[in-house]
């Protein structure tokens, strides 16, 4: 009997998120008959797709030990520079570029913080306002809009068997992550980096080579996301995807992954942006006045992972009585 | 902590003494420096009025950053001092407005004080990490307060209310006095009281601290308070300031607390840390905007400089730290060969 | 204890230091020659922006016109910036000052501290916060709103579609200013006979304006038209549309605000209807003609006494007259 319930809890701490998702999608399809339309559904996806692909690469970051605060200043400042490319060498050859320049800022970002010590939380704050400040001044402040190239537009409304571009590229690098974390030697050394960084170095894993590697995959998945946001809009400025990091760092956490690193939930985020895309369409839909939006998502939140920590708590203390 | 010599009897390497000299006052000798060369080369710097406006400017997020220090001494941090300073703040103006300046300050102490409770009870009690349950709080406190105001804003003037925040006494700004009667105490409570060294010992290492009998729960929800009750001090101020108060005020408030504690010396991971460097770095901030303007830099290099100018001063840390650890491992070495 | 006599020696250095700058006396107040250059600053809500990027343009250069010195500081979006910034601008001794205020609300300490100095104080959109300024230029963003709200149902009955039902996109109900827009604009089109399905918060955020679009084409497929606070949400907007197989111009409408240059854009490439267009830059030019009649004591001739507002009216901007503003982009 004991047995049985403490397999139940278990599975309660694998699977909150889901079972989270699954009751507030019935919820929701109860309350407006539009949820359930196939062109909401797609929506939904779509937003979730979006955030979930910084959050994979923010799942990373946070297994590892760290934050990155810049993916918002990351995403706008690829966006320009993709949009900047477009008219003179072509749609794949700018969206290429933007993931470049992602992957150059995560680069800096990771230097800063082996080489020069600092801590991941304050040098990617650094580095997010020198990027904003300079996609600021590389825009002049203003709007970039992209006419006359439609192809461009693939990132947000393309579609492959009827699935939504963004959905496909977000369960792609999903599975690419996923098979990094467990089939390779790097995917195991961020984790054991995240566990105890000097027990990995002690065990001769390259732990500042290892940290560049995933900032700089975090800046990937962050210009991905911002060169998203700038099809959908089909315009690139200094000002799109400001709050960005906190709403991956919010998916990432709402997912299950620790913050204490050492463990990796990549479905986890997947079904965390899934669960505040879906948050967000019910409130949209059932026209929930705004002054009431934000505070529904916090309420959430505390009680998301309430649950989830009491649930790890009582499971603890269990475990500590068996023993 | 620091002996003279080393278990071998050989004197410890020089960088040590530096490097602890730095750790305390780097940040205020980097201040003095700043103002110094502000005076000589920027016009308008060295006037009065000027440097009211530098150290009024910096009180606000300095005394949060008081409680903020204490806080991350102890191992945690807290993100929802930005909406907390919103609500106390609108709840200081409203009740000043109906009731009197006694009344505004006392309702902003408590709003402080309350949140406080809140997240200490969430995070002692009911264990979720400091991070996300500061952070969901931080969207539950910011959307109570969308809640009940409306999102309308709130004003109250009265001469001995906003006195607080733009009051001068004795050539100082008042919110200045304030910030740094704030710091004292807050350096009094960790040097000279047993909170102060449990905070310590909580930051160093929490089970340690735990066997050598430091309750650290009740430590821990303690600490949220002691962040609520000195951000409420600095939503007062900041609403005598403005002479009003609206949701979603300073945006971004928390993690510039933040910034001025880390600039200041105080280690992220805890244990260590001070309140002199938190005053230095929070009037080197805004000390930072000030001569930008005076300079009539380009509003878009602004952010660019404040950036560089937070990642330089993190890295010199960094720099000494290795420079450190090649030359102790230079020492190993000649220990070993000789 | 060691670090707590620091502090005290800081302090001590901190209060010299200030005793000291107040015994020099302030060179700039003082007159260098006997024809001084007037000094005009303006504090600018945030340069990040295309409105208040025209309205600094505007400002400046009939400043500079005028054989004005000219300081600009930007407020950057948040309040204790405009604070203190204005602050900088005052203690440099501006003998006016513009100011297009993040937070209206908290102008007391910006008007007190001009006023003890005998500094105008001309304030540029956004609104007063019922401080004591000198004078408001304040575009009519009421009448705005039911222009669109008009041009909207004329739009709407040339696609043919008969359903009643419009979008309405609002900017944060903080920015009390532009709040009223959509306020006015969803009182107008209810006057017409229409459903307001859908009223919801973009906060500014053009890829707010994309998926709430978005979302309101589920919730509302029959949905006729569209008004945005402003024209990056229109456009995000027109965008959703577009993604959805439709048209902003032809199938759903949409309306947007400011005539942005992205939307000026959007309108000649016929994916947005129309916009209201502000004038920021002439806005500018007056701020610093009103500027130089309250330094010379002139009395001035409001629209609103009371609340000393002077109004600048707003037009429709369609893709017929598209192309005159885009010329002089």
């Amino acid at each position: 009997m004991a047995g049985a319930r403490e397999t139940a809890g278990r599975l309660w701490r694998s699977y909150s998120v889901a079972v989270v998702v699954l009751a507030l999608g019935i919820i929701l399809s109860l309350l407006t008959p539009s949820f359930l339309m196939a062109g909401n559904l797609m929506n939904v996806l779509t937003n979730a797709a979006v955030i979930a692909i910084v959050g994979l690469g923010m799942t990373l970051a946070i297994a590892s030990g760290n934050f990155d605060l810049s993916v918002g200043a990351t995403a706008a400042f690829s966006a320009c520079i993709a949009f900047t490319l477009v008219p003179v060498a072509g749609v794949p050859v700018a969206i290429i570029g933007g993931l470049i320049t992602g992957a150059i800022i995560g680069l800096i970002n990771g230097l800063i913080i082996t080489q020069l010590r600092v801590n991941a939380f304050i040098a990617t704050l650094g580095v997010q306002s020198v990027v904003r400040g300079l996609t600021l001044v590389y825009t002049n402040g203003r709007d970039m809009y992209l006419q006359g190239y439609p192809g461009y537009k693939v990132l947000s409304g393309g579609h492959i068997l009827g699935i939504p571009m963004p959905v496909i590229l977000a369960l792609g690098l999903a599975a690419i992550l996923g098979l990094m974390l467990n089939q390779t030697r790097f995917g195991r050394h961020i984790l054991a980096v995240g566990s105890n960084t000097k027990t990995a170095r002690l065990s001769g894993v390259a732990v500042d080579r290892v940290l560049i590697g995933v900032f700089a995959i975090v800046g990937v998945s962050a210009a991905m996301s911002g060169q998203i946001y700038s099809a959908q809009v089909v315009t690139a400025s200094a000002r799109i995807a400001v709050g960005l990091e906190l709403s991956a760092i919010a998916v990432v956490v709402v997912g299950g992954t620790p913050l204490s690193g050492g463990r990796a939930s990549l479905i986890g985020t997947l079904l965390g942006a899934l669960l505040i895309a879906m948050i967000n369409n019910g409130l949209n839909l059932l026209n929930v006045p705004v002054l009431y939006q934000q505070i529904t998502i916090g309420l959430l939140l505390l009680i998301t992972l309430a649950i989830g920590a009491e649930r790890k708590h009582q499971a603890l203390g269990r475990e500590r009585r068996a023993a | 902590m620091t002996t003279a010599t080393d278990t071998a009897g050989q004197r410890r390497p020089r960088t040590r003494d530096w490097a602890l000299m730095w750790e305390k006052y780097g940040i205020s000798a980097v201040l003095v420096v700043s103002w110094i060369l502000a005076a000589l080369l920027v016009p308008n710097f060295a006037t009065l009025a000027n440097l009211q406006n530098v150290l009024r400017t910096a009180s606000f997020v300095g005394v949060a950053a008081v409680g903020m220090t204490i806080a991350i001494i102890s191992g945690t941090f807290d993100l929802s001092v930005g909406s907390t300073l919103a609500l106390a703040a609108i709840a200081a103006v409203w009740t000043g407005s109906q009731f009197g300046v006694i009344a505004s300050i006392l309702a902003g102490l408590i709003v402080g004080v309350a949140v406080g409770i809140i997240n200490g009870l969430l995070v002692a009690k009911v264990r979720i990490p400091a991070f996300i349950a500061t952070l969901g709080m931080m969207f539950v406190v910011s959307g109570f307060t969308l809640i009940v105001t409306g999102g309308n804003p709130f004003a109250y003037n009265a001469p001995s209310f906003i006195w607080m925040g733009n009051g001068d006494l004795l050539g100082l700004p008042v919110p200045f006095i304030i910030f740094l009667i704030c710091a004292l105490v807050g350096e009094g409570v960790l040097r000279r009281t047993v909170f102060g060294r449990q905070v310590f010992a909580i930051g160093s290492n929490a089970a340690a601290a735990k066997i050598a009998g430091v309750p650290v729960q009740r430590m821990t929800g303690l600490v949220f308070v002691v962040v609520g009750i000195f951000t409420g001090i600095a939503a007062i101020l900041v609403a005598a300031r403005l002479y009003s108060a609206r949701p979603g005020l300073e945006p971004g408030f928390e993690l510039r607390v933040i910034a001025a504690v880390v600039l200041g010396g105080t280690r992220l991971q805890g244990g260590r840390g001070g309140m002199l460097g938190t005053v230095a770095a929070a009037i080197l901030f805004a000390t930072l905007g000030n001569v930008l303007n005076l300079l009539h830099a380009d509003a878009f290099w602004q952010k660019v400089v404040e950036g560089l100018v937070l990642l330089v001063a993190l890295s010199i840390e960094g720099i000494r730290q290795r420079v450190e650890e090649r030359m102790s491992r230079q020492m190993h070495e000649v220990k070993e060969g000789g | 204890m060691a670090r707590k006599n620091w502090l005290f020696v800081l302090m001590a250095a901190l209060i010299a230091a200030t005793l000291v700058a107040g015994c020099t006396a302030p060179p700039a107040q003082q007159a260098q020659q006997p024809a001084k250059k007037k000094k005009i600053g303006f504090s600018v809500f945030d340069m990040q922006y295309g409105f208040f990027q025209d309205m600094e343009k505007g400002t400046k250069e009939a400043a500079q016109a005028a054989g004005y010195d000219y300081v600009l500081v930007d407020e950057k979006s948040s309040e204790s910036t405009m604070v203190s910034a204005t602050q900088d601008l005052i203690n440099q001794g501006i003998d006016a000052l513009i100011i297009s205020p993040f937070s209206p609300p908290a102008m007391g300490p910006i008007v007190d501290a001009a006023k003890k100095k005998g500094i105008p104080v001309v304030v540029n959109d956004i609104g007063g916060g019922g401080t004591a300024y000198d004078v408001i230029v304040i575009s009519n963003n009421a009448e705005g709103g039911v222009m669109a709200a008009d041009h909207l149902d004329k739009l709407i009955k040339g696609t043919g579609n008969t359903s009643k039902k419009v979008a309405s996109i609002t900017c944060d109900p903080q920015h009390v200013y532009a709040w009223r827009r959509n306020v006015s604009f969803e009182k107008r089109i209810k006057e017409l006979g229409y459903e307001v399905v859908a009223s919801l918060n973009g906060k500014s955020q053009q890829e707010l304006g994309y998926s709430l679009m978005k979302d309101v084409l589920s919730a509302h497929p029959d949905v006729a038209g569209v008004f945005s606070c402003n024209d990056p949400m229109a456009v995000g907007a027109a965008q959703a549309i577009a993604d959805s197989g439709k048209s902003g111009v032809k199938d759903i409408p949409v309306v947007g605000f400011n005539a942005d240059e992205i939307a000026l854009k959007a309108i000649k490439e016929g994916s947005m209807a129309a916009t209201v267009q502000q004038v920021p830059y002439e806005m500018g030019k007056m701020t610093v003609d009103l500027a130089t009649k309250l330094m010379n004591g002139e009395k001035l001739k409001y629209d609103d006494d009371k609340e000393r507002e002077i109004w600048v009216p707003v037009k429709l901007i369609t893709p017929e007259n598209v192309d005159t503003l885009l010329k002089t982009q």
